[in-house]
This record gives C-alpha cells, structure tokens and sequence, in this order.
C-alpha cells in the first residue's frame, strides 16, 4: 500500500509583503508529493483524493469496471456516480475500489445464461447480472454472476454506505401460453406455457394387431389396455379407469369442471399393472414439450400472470416448481385398415399423448384459463462492502473548480471595500471571498458592480500593486489592491463595498482512466467531449473513421478498433472473399511489406469502400495487420463501381514482416475506437504494464502535485530508476518512461505575473509521455474543444545516436519542443547548457506560447526549465520572478536523458522563507 | 558611434556584388558617417575604387580572398589585447569576416580570427590569405584528412575533396608532403553545384544573371553586422527546380520541407555581440564593464568572455546554422550547429516555420534571436539586430518602428523576403535605423545610404 513520506505545507504563491503571519490563509497553493505506489491505479486515486481534498478538481462522475467477479471476462461496466462538490471520507480514500457483491442466497432455479433484473418494486434500477454458474444439485442457486448493463442504480448516495442488497429474479420468457383446455396457443407476450392436460400432437406406438377398447378423445373415463412388458409403469399403463382419477376432473381439463380446483402437493404413486391410482392425482399439467420444458425447471418460481388470472386464483408468493416429470399417456388406439385387394387386416394404433407434470411446493389455487410466468428464484446478493483494492478499470471525470481556475463554474464574487480612488484606479481593502481556504483574488476581466455605485459595466483592466496587508484572519483577508478601471471614474466614496467576478464560465475537465493496473490514460478537454456518463469522446476523419481520441495526452493511441462487422459498412464489413495480389497473396507462408494492393472479388455490401477505411488483416481469430486504404486503384474494369469490387491501393507505411496464415481474411470498415497500446510507452500517461508485469515492487511510483490559482501539475515518476537506466530511452526504442507528466495552466503576463483571465482565455496543456512532450490548448473562451496535431505534421529533431537532425512525423500531434507551423517550440528537451559566466544557472519559464489564432507574449510560470546536470532531481531551487519581494521555490525532477543530462523540469512548490 | 544601414540593388554577378560590399563595409564616407566599421586585411582591394575584385582568371584560394577585420565601430573588443605571437603576427580580439569567389557563380563567406583569416598581420606573406582548414582529427597519419575551413557559412560541408588526394600526411610521399603543405590548390572545396555548400550560388542563373539581379541589406552598428542576399522577384521563384517543361503545376503546390527555395534566393548572415535582454547593453561594452574604459584598465574588469555570434540561413528550414565566432579566451570559430533544432548543448534560437506571430489585439510580436549559448555557458542576452515573425503579417521591405530595452528612441526594423515562397514562412526583421535624429530623417534613401548617428546608448568609446 501505498505511503506518504512528504507532504509539503500548504505554501503561498502570492507574495507577501509585509508578514507572514497567518500566511496559509493567503496561500493560493499547494503542493504534495507521495511515493510508494505499486500500481498506477493505486497513485490516482490518492491523486484524485488530494485533488477532491484541495478542491482543485471536482469528480464529476466515475465509471468503474468490474473485474472481480470475474477475472476472464470482465463485463460489467457500472457507473457509480458521485455528488457534485462531494468530499470524500478522508479516511477512506477508498472510492476507486470496486464493490464487492458477494452472494447472499443463492436462490433456486437458475441456468448458466440467465439473465436477471433487479427485482425490486419501486427501486429505480435497471441493473442486470447474467448467471455463470449455478450449483449442479437439484436446487440450482447461482454460485456466480457478472453484472452485465450499466445501470443508474445508486446514482445519489454514497456508495459507500448501506442497503445494497440486491434481489434478482429471472426475467420472465418470451413465451407463453394460455391454460384453455385441449389447445395449445401461445401468448406472445410473455411467460411459460402452462396448460392442463392440453393435447400434444404426437402419435403413438405401433402396437400390433391386438384388438382393444374404442379409443375415445380424452382419457377421462377411459379404459385401456397397455402391452404386456411395457418398460416403464410412467410410461406405459396397462389398464385406465375413471374410477382412478381425481373426481372433478371431467371434460376435457382436470380442472374445469369444478373451478377453482385447490391442487395439493400429494403425489399419488404409479404402479404398473395396478388400477385406481395410477395417474399423478394432484399437480399442473403442461404438454410443453421437451424444448420448452428446458426453460422450467426445479426451483422456479412460478407465478400468476396479472390480470388474467380468475379472482379468486392463487399462488402463493414463493412457490417453487418441486419436480418436474415427462409422461406419455396412451389415451386410445386408431384402428387403420391395409389397403389392397379384397379383405385386408387392421392394425392398431396407440394414440399417445405427452405431458409435462410439475409439482409445486405449495398448493395452490387456480383455474382454466389463468397465465403463468416462471423464473428462477431468490437469488440476492450483497454490494455493501468495497474492496480493499483499488479497482483495475476505471474512468473518472474531474473538472477544475475555482481553486486552480479562475474562470471555473464554481468561483464565488470577490467583495471588497473601496479605500481611495485615483482617476481610473481604485485602491481596495478587506478584500474577501466566501472561501475559507485560499485566498480572495481579483483577476483582470472581472465585472465589478455595486448597486449605489455607477460602474458602468466596468471591467477590471489591469491589477498593480497587489499588497496583502498582515492582518489576515479568517475569511476576511485584508488585501490592499490597485485596481485599474479603464475609462470609467469611481465616485465611490472612501469604505464603498463593490462587487468582482466573471460572467462566464470558462471551466474545463480532465478525465482520468485506467485502463489496468499499470496503464492510465489523461485526458484534458471541456464537459463537451467528457460529459457525465463518462464517455470519453472521439476525433474522426473525413470518412468517419476515429484517429484519436479527444485530448488524450501522450502520443496518439494506436490500436484501432473497427466497427463491428454487419452487411452494411455503416457498421464495418467482413471481406471474406477477399484477394490480395500483385506482391502479396494471402496464403501460407507470405510476407506482406510495402505498398499492396489488394482485391475485393465479391462485395455486397451497400456503402461504398473508402479512403481512409481500415484494412485489417485476420488470422486465426487475431487481426495481424491493420493498414489504411489509400484509393481505389483506376481505371475501374469493366463491372466495377467505386467503392465496390476492385482493386484497392493501402497505404504504403505497411509493415508486416510475419507470415500470413492461410486461413486469413481481410477486414475493411471504420475505425470506431481506438485503445492505447500497452507496448508502446509513449502512449496512455503512465505505460507500464509489460515492464513491470508481476514485479511492480521493485518500481514504486511516486508522484508530485502542485496547484496554483492557475493551473496543476501532476508527475509521476519511479524513484531514481530514470537516473540509473535508461541510457537508450531517448531513442524511443526501448520500453522505458520513467518520468511522465503534464502541466495545464492559464498562462500568466511575462511582465506582471498576472494570469490572463480576457480575451480568448487559452488554457495550455503541456505532458510529457514516454520522452515525448506534445502540447495543445485545452480550451479556449469560444473554443469547446481541445486542439489537436495536422495529420502531416513533421518536426525536426536532433538524433543523439546519429548526431544528425532528422525529419519525425508526429501526426495528430503538436510537439512542444520542436517548432512546426504556427506553433513555436517551448522546452529544449536535449543536452543544454545552462550554466552562466557569473557561475548561476538560468531556470526558464515556457514561452513562445501560440495556439492556432494567436501569439501570446505570456508564459507558464507553473514549471521552469533547466539543464539537467546543474539541480538534482529533488532539489529546491529559489528563483525571483515578476520582480515579486518573496522569491519562489520550484522542486526540480527528473532529468530526462540519462545520468541527469537534458531537460530537467522543475515546479513550483512554495515560496522561501528564511 | 555610428550606426550604418545600405540597402543596393541590382547586381548581375557576385564580382559586382562584393565589390560594393567591400567598398560599403570599409568606406569611411559621409555615408558611413566618417566612421570605418571593417578594415581591409587581404585581397585584392582598394578601398573607394570601383575596380572588381576577384580578378577574372585567378582560382580559389588563390587571389579570390577577401579579408576584412571588425574595427571598433563594428566590435567593442576590437582594438583591445593585440598580442603579437612568437614566430610572426600578431593576434587581438576582433573577429574577421572573409568573401571566397570559387568560380564566377559561387561565393563563400568565412567569419573567424586572426588564427583562421590570416591578413596583413601575417610577417610571412604565404599564409597570409590562406584559410585555415579543419581536420577530420585523426590520429592515424595516414586517414588525416583536410575538411573544409573553419567557420564557414554553409550548410552541408564541403564534399568536394579526394581523400587521397587532401590526406595530410599518409599515402603521400615524402617528397610531396610540402607541395601539398604549401599548395592550397589541393585543399578541399566546396561541391559548386550544391547551394547548401555555399553562401551564394549563381549557377542556376548561368547566362541569365540579368534576369535574377542581386540586391544587398548591410546594417553595420556597434556591435554587430547584418548582410541579407536576394534575388528579385524570389517571393514567385519555385521552391523546386524549373523542369524544361517550364511552371509545373508539382513546383507550384510543392511544400516539401526537403526542397531547397529556389535555389536559395535569400541568403543572410548576422554576427554580433550579444546584448543584455533587459537593459540592450552589448555584452562587451563599458556599460557591463562597470562602465570602465579598456584604456582605463576595463580589459581587466571585463570578466565576461564576450562571445561573438554568428548565425546564418538559407530559406530551407532545416538549413539554419549558428556558431560562435570567437569568445574572448577562444580564438577560433566553434562548429556549427543548427539554428532552429535543439541540439546538444545548443538549444535553437529562432523559429523558421510558418507561424503564429498575431496576437490577441491584432499586433504581430517580432522575436529577437535569444536562446544563445556557448558550448560552456548559456546567457540571457539576445541578437538585436534581427527579429524574426510571420511572413504573412508584414510584407518584404516594410518598415516597423519599435521601442525595445530601456531605449529613450524607435528603432526601425524592415522586414526582409520570407523564407518560403509566396511570401510564407519565417521572414526575418533587419535593425534598419536606431536613434535617429530629427534631421536624420530625411536621408533615407531606398537605394542607398541610410545613415544614422547613433548617441552613445549601446556602446561608448573606450
């Protein structure tokens, strides 16, 4: 489990001017650092506790999968949603883990498949389990289960807490029929077929030429003859007398005549070659059949459908089906005389019918004419008690609240009191806000208004000379701030109360999602792309087909996912008679490489193939090859019509070196999703999972965090293993990432510091995955979306192996330490110098910050850069920014190129105190 | 001190080009404002003469030199610590800029020292004038090889060298060992069918130099020059090859980074002393030196190493270099390195892609070269005497007027070609005017002198 060893103290990133007395109540900051963590799953979610708990970032909602149940087939997927602004239990950082449900009662009834609902009336659940297994005695309670839909069970409460038992039932069938006497017809409704003593189509057994009774139509009053030597007294009767039979049951159903007929539970042997009481004398009837007598069994529950039952019809809740027996009764013979000439002998026939006889547990009171339903019964289960682990599959859906951005829905208005006015500035004093945790502060844009106060719409322009006075106590920090006010004179006078804050909501999200123990993803965007069902949105091309997925960090995820295969390629389509020429045919022992093409003999499908399509390529229920359709080869032959049979070009970036089995097909559809590829480290945010597989101990995961009244940053990193070994990481072709991080901030005047709050508003995301480092604008005051790489973008790099500088192709991505069009390189990620003459190092902001409108002269003042060889990771290091009278401490981390060389990061942390 | 700026136009052939150069960075004219930034150390070349230099029928090297040394008005270390060296010349701190005519189309340009640009300092005449060429370090005598000269502005080394032929020392016999010595004939050269290997090439405009004529920008101030090349019409010159076939629609839409522009019809350079980024000071100057003069003692106090910077470009993006021309306790050019690629030990200092220069307001942000570093120290200082910016946001030959440092005046950039075709890419911004006064204002002449006097704000007399 993991520990904390460092817990920095709350710090304050504003300066102070005069005391620090009561500092912390001005602090705009925190940072924290935890190490010890064996899984990834296990850091974010104390990350994402120390977040909920700083109020940095809210949980907007949590999808958990669940795997416990079932390690092999890991179905569920079951959203547990959280209260807006809920603060979790700090004592129980345990919201990540998976429930456990653990059976309660097994039940009775059930079959491997069944699919069951939960069965509560009132409850606003739709959940469903389907069995896996069930007990092999008679009974037939479930021994487990998945839980199979995401149901919006438990959406308000806590999940931690009580009453969750849950009681499933099996849903009811899609059959069922009518008790109306001899015939059988079915309800397409619902329910099982129950029917007294109806007819069953079947026809009997040859017997011979012996003469017996005139057969008549139902064996009530019938007497009859079995064959000597009948096998099986159930089966076969040899005599059949009313006398023998139950009195009442007349006519043509046993329970017609005296309705309501009360059926006791006594089962009245059969002996063969005995008269009287041969027949069940008490039970239900069916003539289902052995199809349909396979959805009955011992255990069900069986019930009176509503509505139609008679009213005084009765079956007491809980009665079980308690036997199951089959029976053909010979009700007659068929006498059938030979054709030919002349007198010909008769044979005789058996006529036979089948029926089904259930035993109940109880007894129970019905009547023709009534509909039944049948399930399984009693199984319930308990989900009141989580895991001690933290659940393997998860997404969380966070947004950034007005701790960490200004323009976040849940700012409260800043008040403050007006001390002097001079011309278009105003000097305020006691200022405060409704938090108690940080302090009040006023940002450039904010609409200031008061009701006795003519402000005119004023808007702040600019803010100098912020000065925090040193009596702060409480909520009511008295700041003293200059506050320019363009074009509009105060006449308020000296003690005026005015109003700041912003009327727009600028908030942004990040979803975090785990896709394993050792594998999470990040992703940073608006409510737009990550909405509340935690659905994580996709970015398509021209033909529809998904290339990334929305504002994931790292380098974009590789593994596509096509559509599911269908007739029609709206839905993707299985290309069986498919044929690949020229350089490659699909057969034993052949190697696809370089440009190919392949053929389409017989296509049906009704969209047409396009650029842009996946070629997949399957084997043996494996996909081997995924390639993308370049064109369609022209001119089209004769019969031919785009995007249907012919010829196609793939994109010549195939490599495909294996064989490609015989029994191989192609697959050509939409991408529909794509997943990151545990094997490549430069995707997901921390890629773990094949280097540490079953070893994690020797790699404990720390992580740093720190967050401003502007932004977060959030590393992770494994101990000193980056500073050992990683000497070829750099090169991108070995498994390492060591180090991953990211930076999400407003950025903040080079000049003043002041975060900028007007205008577009951008909000910048820097990361660094696996040794690459991309950034995007997370958001802008119009702009919903996060920003994303040109499909062609290249960069120049510099090749540690080869000393040369080489042209990378970094599509869907724009790198954040190479320049490409329209936007500027912002960290050196190479070997650097930053030692000066005068024997100081120089710690550089990010600057040259672009998005794809406008060049902002602004900087990311969050992280500073350096060469990796003046500050070990670790260390503090005091650096003086925006002429402020308090100097910043900034923490230095790892280096990114091996024994400590490159690009080291460093963070802000505190501020100095003496 | 002075502060020189000369736009000229329309020179058919590299010959008339260089002269005027030369005639612009030694006058010592009204149009210089009686100031001499360079002085003329080797070649053949009178000062105020409008005779050509490069004398037709001479080869490379020899006679086709041109050596010239920074003078104080260029260079605050100029005139300071010459040390004369045992065995004949002398040494200082001022850094030499040398012009190379390989053949009638191709032209070299070489910044470096004393060492490495010998001159008239030289007491034995036969090195003077004799570039200093690199080796490929070998320890083997018979695998070391002469590579190309120090402190080349190129941007592919020069190819055109036969391994047996330019060895020093191994396969070589004896006899011939001081031939080659002494024989600059057998030195590598550059490749003249390849422009990355030289500064100026004219190949493609064989026969036809009339119809691409070559215009220069010179801005020689205090603490540094600029020297931009162009060829007419460039903004519509193809980015690839002309094909027989005349303008192919491949050429037009090509964005291939790979392609040279046109055969390279921009090509400049900038070497300068760094400048402080808060307060403009040049890095070299009193001012950093506790205001204290060299003849007072300031060599003494100067504890800086003074780095001189040289980065040059062509229109390929890829095709950016920067080396250090010399520090103060290195006297020979440093190897080059690309100007817009982090490399080791060298992050890059300019941006050279189509970018995002607009900003929220509608002004566009011009970006000094900073970044700088040594392969020992890194330093907060800048270039000022060129920005780069957007192509599109300004058009070639503009004007801006900018106050930047703690300047009491405007400085005037003007925006040179850009770097792509169309008038796309990265366009950089040449220092054009700076503390002018109000009587300089009228003497902005388009195609000559554009002369300015500088006050005594960047860089004082010793």
């Amino acid at each position: 489990m993991a520990s904390t060893v460092a817990n920095s103290p709350i710090t304050n990133l504003v300066p102070v001017w005069s005391s620090d007395d009561d500092r912390e109540k001005l602090l705009q900051f925190r940072s924290i650092e935890r190490t010890g963590y064996l899984t990834v799953t296990e850091l974010v979610r104390d990350f994402l506790y120390d977040a909920t708990q700083e109020q940095a970032l809210t949980i907007v909602n949590v999808s958990i999968v669940e795997t416990h149940l079932s390690n092999a087939n890991a179905k569920s997927y079951f959203p547990e949603r959280f209260q807006q602004n809920t603060v979790l239990d700090p004592t129980q950082p345990k919201f990540l883990s998976q429930r456990i449900r653990t059976i309660n009662t097994a039940g009775a009834g059930y079959q491997v498949g069944d699919i069951l609902t939960h069965f509560v009336t009132g409850a606003n659940a739709n959940v469903q389990v389907v069995v896996t297994e069930v007990d092999t005695d008679n009974v037939k309670g479930v021994k487990s289960f998945e839980v199979l839909n995401s149901g919006t069970y438990n959406t308000t409460v806590n999940p931690l807490g009580t009453n969750k038992r849950l009681e499933f039932r099996r849903r009811v069938n899609t059959k069922a029929a009518m008790v109306k006497g001899q015939d059988f017809s079915y309800d397409n409704n619902s329910g099982n077929i129950f029917i007294f003593q109806s007819r069953h189509s079947g026809n009997g057994y040859v017997s011979g030429t012996q003469a017996g009774p005139t057969p008549v139509p139902a064996f009530n009053g019938v007497v009859y003859t079995t064959p000597a030597g009948a096998p099986d007294p159930l089966y076969w009767s040899d005599s059949f007398t009313s006398t023998s039979m139950p009195a009442g049951r007349g006519g043509t159903a046993n329970v017609n005549s005296t309705s309501p007929y009360t059926i006791t539970t006594a089962l009245t042997s059969i002996v063969a070659g005995s008269t009287g009481t041969r027949w069940p004398s008490d039970g239900i009837w069916s003539n289902i059949g052995a199809s349909q007598n396979t959805e009955i069994f011992i255990g069900s529950e069986i019930l009176l459908k509503p509505g139609n039952a008679n009213v005084l019809s009765f079956i007491p809740p809980g009665t079980l089906i308690t036997r199951i027996d089959e029976i053909e009764v010979v009700t007659g013979l068929i006498s059938k005389t030979r054709t030919g000439i002349g007198p010909q002998p008769t044979d005789y026939y058996e006529d036979t019918r089948k029926f089904i006889w259930f035993t109940t547990s109880q007894n129970l009171q019905i009547d023709k004419g009534d509909h039944f339903y049948v399930r399984g019964n009693g199984f319930t289960f308990n989900d009141n008690t989580t895991s001690s682990d933290t659940a393997d599959v998860f997404t969380v859906i966070t947004q950034a609240k007005a701790r960490i951005d200004p323009l976040a829905s849940d700012r409260q208005p800043v008040t403050a009191n007006v001390s002097s006015i001079n011309g278009n500035s105003v000097r305020l004093i006691n200022i405060r806000h409704g938090w108690a945790d940080w302090a009040p502060t006023i940002f450039e844009g904010m609409v200031i208004t008061h009701g006795a106060v003519d402000t005119n719409g004023a808007t702040v322009a600019n803010i100098a000379n912020i000065q925090y006075s040193k009596t702060v106590g409480g909520t009511t920090a008295n700041i003293v701030t200059d506050v320019a006010i363009p074009g509009t004179v105060l006449t308020s006078p000296a003690g005026t109360g005015l109003t700041f804050t912003f009327n727009t909501d600028q908030s942004y999200r990040l979803a975090f999602e785990a896709n394993g123990k050792q594998t999470l993803s990040i992703y940073a965007g608006t409510a737009v792309q990550f909405r509340d069902d935690c659905k994580i949105a996709k970015v398509t091309d021209y033909t529809g087909s998904v290339t990334d997925l929305s504002g994931i960090m790292g380098d974009v995820p590789s593994i596509p996912v096509l559509s599911n295969v269908s007739p029609d390629l709206n839905g993707g389509e299985r290309l069986n008679n498919v044929r690949a020429f020229v350089n490659v045919s699909i057969g034993a022992n052949t190697t696809i490489s370089g440009r190919t093409q392949f053929e389409v003999k017989e296509y049906t499908g009704n969209a047409a193939i396009q650029p842009g399509f996946v070629v997949a390529l399957h084997a043996n229920g494996n996909i081997k090859l995924n390639t993308t359709i370049e064109s369609q080869i022209t001119p089209l032959l004769a019969g031919e019509k785009p995007g249907g049979v012919g010829r196609y070009l793939i994109a010549n970036n195939v490599v495909y070196t294996a064989n490609v089995p015989s029994t191989s097909n192609l697959t050509v559809g939409r991408v529909v999703d794509r997943r990151v590829d545990v094997n490549d480290i430069t995707q997901g945010f921390v890629n773990r999972s094949i280097r540490v597989t079953n070893h994690p101990e020797s790699y404990p995961l720390s992580y740093f965090t720190s967050f401003t009244n502007r932004g977060l940053f959030f590393g992770v990193w494994e101990g000193t293993w980056s500073i050992m070994q990683k000497t070829r990481a750099r090169q991108l072709n070995e498994k390492d990432a060591w180090f991953s991080w990211f930076l999400i901030q407003r950025p903040v005047n080079r000049k003043t510091g002041q975060v900028r709050t007007t205008g577009q508003s951008p909000v910048f995301c820097i990361n660094s995955v696996g040794y690459k480092y991309w950034k995007f604008v997370v958001r802008e005051r119009d702009v919903m979306h996060p920003t994303q790489g040109d499909s062609a973008t290249t960069a120049f790099y510099y090749n540690d192996l080869t000393g040369k500088t080489e042209v990378r192709a970094t599509p869907y991505r724009v790198p954040a330490d190479a320049h490409t069009e329209d936007s500027h390189g912002i960290l050196n990620t190479t070997h650097q110098i930053a030692l000066t003459e005068d024997s100081k190092y120089l710690v550089s902001f990010l600057y040259n910050l672009t998005t794809p409108r406008f060049r902002y002269s602004d900087e990311l003042d969050m992280i500073g850069q350096t060469a990796g060889d003046v500050s070990m990771a670790s260390s503090d290091i005091k650096i003086t920014a925006y002429s402020e009278a308090t100097q910043r401490v900034y923490k230095a981390l790892s280096a990114n190129l091996p024994y400590n060389a490159g690009l080291r990061v460093s963070v802000i942390k505190d501020i100095y105190t003496a | 001190m002075a502060f020189t700026y000369y736009i000229k136009n329309g020179f058919s052939n590299i010959r008339q080009l260089v002269t005027s150069i030369a005639n612009d960075l030694t006058s010592v004219a009204t149009s210089a404002n009686g100031v001499q930034y360079f002085q003329h150390v080797y070649g053949s070349f009178s000062a105020g003469s409008s005779q050509l230099v490069f004398p037709k029928g001479t080869r490379y090297p020899e006679g086709n030199v041109l050596i010239f040394e920074s003078k104080l008005a260029v260079d605050p270390m100029a005139n300071v610590n010459t040390v004369t060296l045992a065995g004949g010349g002398t040494i200082n701190a001022a850094w030499r800029l040398a012009f190379v005519l390989h053949d009638d189309q191709t032209l070299t340009v070489h910044a470096g020292t004393r060492l490495t640009l010998p001159g008239v300092e030289q007491t034995d005449p036969t090195l003077r004038g004799n570039l200093v060429f690199l080796t490929n370090r070998a320890t083997d005598p018979n695998l070391l090889e002469f590579r190309e000269p120090a402190g080349c502005m190129n941007v592919s080394p020069w190819s055109q060298y036969d391994p047996y032929k330019y060895k020093i020392f191994g396969n070589v016999a004896a006899a011939s060992i001081s031939t080659l010595r002494t024989n600059p004939a057998v030195l590598p050269g550059p490749n003249v069918q390849i422009p990355n290997e030289v500064f100026i090439s004219r190949l493609s405009s064989s026969g036809a130099e009339s119809a691409y004529p070559m215009n220069y920008s010179l801005t020689m101030s205090s603490r540094g020059m600029v020297l931009a090349v162009w060829e007419d019409n460039q903004e519509e010159i193809p980015e690839t090859q002309l094909g027989s076939g005349g303008w192919g629609l491949q050429s037009l839409s090509s964005t291939d980074l790979s392609n040279v522009y046109g055969n390279s019809p921009v090509r400049w350079f900038a070497i300068q002393r760094a400048v402080d980024r808060e307060t403009g000071h040049v890095r070299g100057g009193y001012r950093l030196r506790g205001n204290v003069a060299y003849s007072t003692g300031g060599v003494l106090n100067e504890k800086s190493r003074c780095p001189v910077f040289c980065v040059f470009g062509t229109s390929n993006p890829n095709e950016y270099r920067k080396f250090v021309v010399r520090e103060n306790d290195v006297l020979v050019p440093s190897p080059k390195r690309p100007a817009a690629v982090n490399t080791v030990d060298s992050p890059a200092i300019l941006n050279p892609l189509q970018q995002q220069s607009v900003t929220e307001q509608g002004e566009f942000v011009v970006t000094f070269l900073n970044n700088l570093s040594t392969s020992r120290f890194r330093y907060g200082d800048e270039m000022d005497l060129i920005g780069t910016v957007g192509a599109e946001v300004v058009g070639g030959g503009t004007n801006i007027e900018v106050k930047v440092y703690q300047d009491g005046y405007t400085r005037t950039y003007t925006a040179v070609y850009a770097n792509r075709q169309y008038g796309n890419g990265m366009r950089i911004m040449v220092l054009t005017k700076a503390d002018y006064r109000d009587e300089d204002k009228n003497t902005g002449l388009v195609t000559s002198n554009v002369s300015v006097v500088l006050d005594d704000i960047i860089y004082p007399a010793p």
